[in-house]
């Protein structure tokens, strides 16, 4: 998915794509509300975030813009106005959910989980309630959630962690080498740092696996990459 | 058009100048106006002019008021966005600095050490410009969970005291209540962290909720030094800090407890300084 990021503080827009990035999205940077729009046409992104107070062309103006044309695209504002009134003109142009400034990485991360849950929800209704099994681990691709079999625990997924998951479900009982999952995952453009994938494979571990110590869904094969082992 | 504006147009513009030229049209069209009608009219023209110099004087004045309250949104729009910027990078980039040096504790401390300092000017920043907005408040009540609200601004605090070595021990059963969640997190963090100023070496830090005859009560008490009797009647003014008994030393700008009276007063509460022997204790009452 393509996340189309309009914000004029250089280093916050910069953050915001780190996180994004991080989340699993790609995304397309714009400095002002012109750029936005021009992006918009040319990159066709699946998610809009979007700055209020830009240069050239404000935020609100953006969405009015392209909600003329699409009314379907998530759009999120992001905006140092937190007067009732913004928010109320922001929500009734059609954005799906506004951000109060400031705010830290964990808001963020949650409000675009929700939001992208319900995009993928909508726009794929007839498989949401599809999910694949690995060691009693529902996983719903749709929905962005996970819950083990016996009904313990409703977990909240990433983008990119449901890829990860995804593609070692399709290719359970082989190892999966660290490049082959930064491209699947990451995209091929997108140059992280080796250890990311072990980062995040620690970090999806502790929240899905019952004992992260020994772990039942994602197994380690030293030296050469990772694995989900099925017997059937 | 707003109701003042059209008070001004009506009652002291429209209305007397219609009436007294009603009079003096009169006079105009009667015979033989005597000598003394015509002073009348000749009056009735000096008060003409008399109400509509009032009324343009008010008119003026009304436009100028008018004028500055919307330089006034808009400077506080501005300002509230230079200050909201560097707010959001700073805690946007500690988060992302939070998540690189995790495993390494010298420099998680360090981060910690920032991550509280900012959360502090945020406080600071929201008070202010919760101060400076006044009358624009808005009020979105609904059936809260009192005890999570509590115990979440609660835990936001946890960090802080625990290097300080105050323990905050809570006591909450007041289940749900209608409220306005934002006031009442707002007016809690400025309670407490008035305890963290005022009250750094106490022992602990009490937080209760309880329901007592259909009203719901949050207590905060410290276990610091508790407010002098002196200061007792002019706390919740604002910029009033007290002496350098209380201040000197303390962050702070003395408006934290004014702006909570004034949440609570329009939440349709209280918070009051509560009679103790022992630390300070605020009751928040809706």
């Amino acid at each position: 998915m393509k996340i189309l990021v309009a914000e004029d503080d250089k280093n916050i827009l910069s953050a915001l794509c780190e996180i994004f990035e991080h989340e699993g999205f790609e995304t397309v940077k714009a400095e002002n509300g012109q750029v936005a729009l021009n992006l918009y046409e040319s990159e066709n992104p699946d998610f809009i975030c979007l700055d209020i107070m830009m240069p050239k062309i404000n935020g609100y103006d953006v969405c009015r813009t392209i909600r003329q044309t699409n009314g379907n695209i998530p759009i999120m504002f992001l905006s140092a106005k937190d007067e009732e009134i913004d928010r109320v003109i922001g929500l009734e142009l059609g954005a799906d959910d506004y951000i109060n400034k400031p705010f830290g990485v964990r808001e963020v991360v949650a409000r675009i989980r929700a939001v992208t849950r319900r995009y993928m929800q909508v726009s794929n209704a007839s498989e949401v309630d599809d999910f694949f099994v690995m060691a009693s681990l529902n996983i719903y691709p749709q929905r962005l959630k996970a819950c083990y079999e016996d009904g313990e625990g409703d977990i909240e997924l990433s983008l990119r962690e449901v890829k990860i998951l995804q593609l070692l479900f399709d290719r359970k009982n082989e190892v999966i080498d660290r490049d082959t999952l930064l491209d699947h995952c990451w995209g091929e453009h997108i140059m992280p740092e080796s250890r990311t994938v072990d980062q995040h494979i620690a970090n999806l571990r502790k929240r899905i696996e019952k004992d992260p110590k020994n772990p039942a869904i994602i197994s380690t094969v030293h030296g050469a990459g990772y694995k989900f082992s099925c017997e059937d | 058009m707003n109701k003042q504006l059209i008070f001004i147009l009506v009652f002291i513009i429209i209305i007397p100048i219609v009436a007294i030229n009603g009079i003096g049209h009169a006079f105009i069209h009667s015979e033989a106006p005597s000598p003394l009608q015509i002073k009348y009219l000749a009056l009735i023209k000096i008060m003409t002019v008399y109400f509509l110099c009032v009324g343009g004087f008010f008119l003026i004045a009304h436009l100028r008021a008018l004028g500055s309250a919307t330089q006034k949104v808009s400077f506080i729009n501005q300002v509230s966005h230079e200050l909201k910027t560097p707010l959001t990078n700073l805690q946007l980039y500690i988060d992302l600095l939070k998540e690189d040096v995790s495993g390494q504790s010298s420099a998680l401390k360090k981060v910690e050490v920032l991550e509280q300092e900012s959360a502090r000017l945020n406080r600071l920043v929201h008070n202010i410009l919760m101060f400076t907005h006044g009358e624009r408040l808005s009020l979105s009540k609904k059936e809260e969970d009192i005890d999570a609200l509590v115990t979440g601004v609660a835990d936001g605090f946890r960090p802080l005291f625990q290097q300080n070595g105050t323990e905050i021990r809570l006591d909450c059963n007041a289940g749900t209540a209608n409220a306005d969640r934002a006031v009442l997190e707002q007016v809690l963090v400025n309670l407490i962290s008035n305890v963290e100023k005022y009250a750094p070496d106490g022992k602990f830090l009490k937080i209760s909720a309880y329901q007592d005859e259909g009203q719901t009560i949050i207590t905060v008490q410290d276990d610091g030094p508790g407010v002098p009797d002196d200061l007792k009647e002019t706390i919740f003014q604002p910029f009033s800090r007290g002496d350098d008994r209380l201040s000197e030393g303390v962050s702070g700008i003395g408006i934290g407890l004014t702006l909570s009276v004034n949440l609570m007063d329009a939440h349709g509460g209280t918070l009051r300084l509560k009679d103790t022997n022992h630390g300070t204790c605020f009751e928040v009452i809706f």
